[in-house]
């Protein structure tokens, strides 16, 4: 048997963990939060909103080109120098913070609502990142594998849905476009929420095995098209099934695509679902945890990235504790990731600006 | 030192184990309550107070048959109710294993939107669970027994899902396809409405809803006419009669297809339906395997009739009924735009509505005696 080496991933891996950094849990309740503004159209939104990520992997693959060797923090550092680059990437973790904080309320919100009524929010909070801290602590290669086995788990999740097409109707998505343009593009702002979790590949592609860096454009690519797929395709299966109305009434839409299957002895197949659902968002809760750790650990060497794991447990019991009902929950995450996104775009475009301008100092420190 | 690792590790696990299990409340299967059928009704005190009331038909299981009890509480609302109710029964009421959901007629006259709303909210109902709305009051209803049957509920349970075998009934009269058609554009939702004689249970007719409100019930002979313009893909037997002696009926599958147009404004909406089948009983026309001729007349007379019998029904339902139950609304949102503020239910019935019927008999059986 091969020995796991630490952080050396495959270019497979790479395109996994991009994968399972974005699909969690957004994607539950993404046909409701697009449906408010862009109604039949709401697919559409989800489509375009694909746009973001393939931003972010277009400045990857730029970024890629010029240091394939240094990930976003260490670039940032060459180029603000050390310490402005230190407190510029600890921002950056801002971002990974705050939808770390969005998933794991989320995956809890709905195991509770679902799943464990009978335990409590401490208890949950509590096993849930355990699984996390555990997960982080394995290091780089091992979340690479679990991606990998969870990517191939997704399909049954993708796969039950299609029952829903026997009883949906077209009269539900058309008029197609009829909601306007304006509408549409209104619709996949809010899309964006949904599609954070990409940052990551700005962190890990150093990790490739030397090797396989030729095909890093290829996972980029591959993994955010994946993404844009799967989100369009659940977006329009919970419209064709239900009409865009109902879809905004219900808080986790996607679970009603459920209800069109009927089968002897099963009394709902809301269990079965979230079953599978549950194993795919802790990974997505323990790739996103080792990232967040990641770059706080980047902020000065003398950090470890298994301490910071830790002492990252206490500091996210505590906050989840305070934002952990969906009400909060919400208001929580329209009050703040709208700014860290924005500062992320504006902090990766900047840098790959200026490696670009700077020329013929490719090897040099900036 | 060994031995001291084994009390440590024993330590711990008994205590994440009893950490996990505190405060959790369980139960045994013998601590439930199952419901077969849940009955809602809604009376005015003299005070003009509306008092809700839910029968809870509930499984009792003894050594040697299973049988049901009836428990009936009234409350302003469903929560008090519900509160009420616990005060009476001796167990703990599992929610989301009931077969069907009946409402009373004054239940349903009143609205359904509050009830609907419990069970929207709630994770563990099961939006396959049947609806229906009955005559009168719906404790009376659980009350009859069937012989054979544990309760009333199983019987209606069976009553509804079996009903799109004929009648063109559909199987859409789940918890799902309430809330689906009460919100959504240019729909409107319809259930069985449910009769008992002599202790037996029958669909009488269909209760058409505006918004959430029950305005009328179309009685049985016409329910036909109803569930064939506004379904597709749904089966039921067309007969064609000269007198008692002779007559054809004909085992259809019916097909509609809409089509929506706009003119000056106005709309104007064609229904095509396509019904083909087989024969069941024929004595109008003996051997019409081997009279072409005949047979092209016999599916025009057929068509002819429908026709006629189907446009006399729209009629009623502009003039009486003034809903648009054939949502048909729904047909010219997705065609001409959603959100707009029409409302549908005015639109449609003030619009021209066209019927084309075409028959075909498809097969004849294994023989003509």
């Amino acid at each position: 048997m091969k020995t796991v080496g630490k952080d050396e991933i495959t270019y497979q891996e790479y395109t996994y963990i991009i994968v399972g950094a974005i699909f969690g849990v957004g994607i539950l309740a993404l046909p409701n939060r697009l449906a408010e503004v862009s109604r039949q159209d709401a697919w559409i939104s989800a489509a375009v909103g694909g746009i973001y990520p393939l931003y972010i992997a277009l400045l990857t693959i730029l970024i890629t080109k010029k240091f394939p060797n240094d990930n976003i923090l260490s670039i940032s550092k060459k180029v603000f120098g050390n310490f402005f680059g230190s407190i510029l990437n600890l921002l950056f973790s801002a971002h990974f913070f705050v939808n770390l904080i969005g998933i794991t309320t989320g995956a809890m919100s709905l195991s509770i609502l679902y799943i464990v009524s009978f335990l409590s929010v401490f208890k949950i909070s509590i096993v849930v990142l355990i699984l996390a801290v555990y997960g982080s602590l394995l290091g780089l290669k091992v979340i690479g594998r679990v991606n990998e086995f969870m990517y191939y788990l997704k399909f049954i999740l993708l796969l039950i849905p299609l029952v829903a097409l026997k009883d949906g109707s077209m009269l539900n998505v058309s008029p197609i476009f009829g909601s306007g343009i304006k509408k549409i593009i209104d619709g996949s702002v809010r899309s964006i929420f949904a599609y954070s979790g990409v940052e990551v590949m700005l962190l890990f592609y150093p990790n490739v095995k030397d090797k396989d860096k030729v095909f890093i454009n290829k996972a980029t690519l591959k993994s955010v098209f994946v993404m844009i797929v799967i989100y369009t395709y659940f977006t329009f299966l919970t419209i064709y099934f239900v009409g865009p109305t109902i879809v905004t009434r219900s808080y986790f839409a996607v679970m009603l695509l459920n209800e069109a299957i009927n089968l002897p002895f099963i009394n709902s197949f809301r269990f079965f679902f979230m079953f599978i659902w549950i194993m795919i968002v802790f990974k997505t809760i323990i790739t996103n945890y080792y990232s967040c750790s990641y770059i706080i650990s980047n902020f000065s060497k003398k950090l470890d990235i298994r301490k910071i794991c830790l002492l990252l447990f206490f500091l996210m019991i505590f906050a989840i504790n305070i934002v952990h009902d969906e009400a909060a929950r919400r208001a929580f995450l329209n009050k703040t990731i709208n700014y860290t996104l924005v500062y992320n775009l504006i902090y990766v475009t900047i840098i790959t600006i200026i490696i670009y301008f700077k020329k013929g100092d490719k090897n040099e420190n900036l | 030192m060994k031995i001291y690792k084994l009390y440590i590790y024993l330590v711990v696990v008994i205590f994440t184990f009893s950490f996990f299990i505190s405060g959790v409340k369980r139960y045994a299967v013998e601590q439930l309550a199952i419901d077969s059928a849940i009955g809602y009704d809604l009376e005015k005190s003299v005070e003009g107070i509306e008092i809700r009331s839910s029968t809870a038909s509930r499984y009792l299981v003894t050594e040697k048959q299973v049988k049901s009890i009836n428990v009936t509480t009234r409350g302003e609302t469903i929560p008090k109710l519900r509160e009420e109710r616990q005060r009476r029964m001796d167990k703990k009421i599992l929610l989301g294993l009931e077969k069907v959901y009946v409402i009373g007629e004054n239940y349903a006259k009143h609205g359904i939107r509050d009830l609907l709303d419990v069970y929207f909210r709630n994770p563990d109902v099961r939006d396959a669970t049947l609806l229906c709305v009955c005559e009168g009051k719906a404790e009376d209803i659980l009350k009859i027994q069937v012989e054979g049957y544990p309760s009333a509920g199983d019987y209606i349970e069976g009553l509804l899902r079996y009903a799109n075998e004929m009648n063109f009934f559909t199987e859409n009269y789940m918890l799902i396809d309430a809330y689906v058609r009460l919100e959504e554009e240019g729909r409107n939702l319809v259930l069985p409405y449910i009769t008992a004689k002599d202790n037996i249970f029958e669909i009488s007719g269909m209760a058409v809803f505006k918004d959430d409100k029950m305005i009328t019930v179309i009685p049985s002979p016409k329910l036909k006419y109803l569930n064939l313009l506004r379904e597709t893909n749904v089966s039921g037997i067309i007969t064609l009669q000269k007198d008692s002696d002779k007559h054809i009926g004909l085992f259809a599958i019916s097909k509609r297809k809409v089509k929506c147009y706009k003119e000056n404004d106005k709309y104007k909406f064609i229904i095509n339906l396509n019904l083909s089948g087989p024969i069941v009983a024929n004595d109008y026309e003996p051997l019409m395997i081997d009279k072409p001729g005949k047979k092209k007349e016999i599916e025009a007379k057929i068509a002819k009739n429908l026709k006629k019998e189907l446009e006399g029904f729209i009629k009623e339902l502009k003039t009486e009924h003034k809903v648009d139950a054939l949502e048909l609304g729904r047909i010219a949102a997705a065609k001409y735009g959603r959100d707009t503020g029409v409302d549908w239910n005015e639109v449609v019935m003030n619009s021209e509505i066209k019927v084309n019927v075409s028959f075909r008999i498809n097969r004849f059986g294994r023989g003509d005696l």
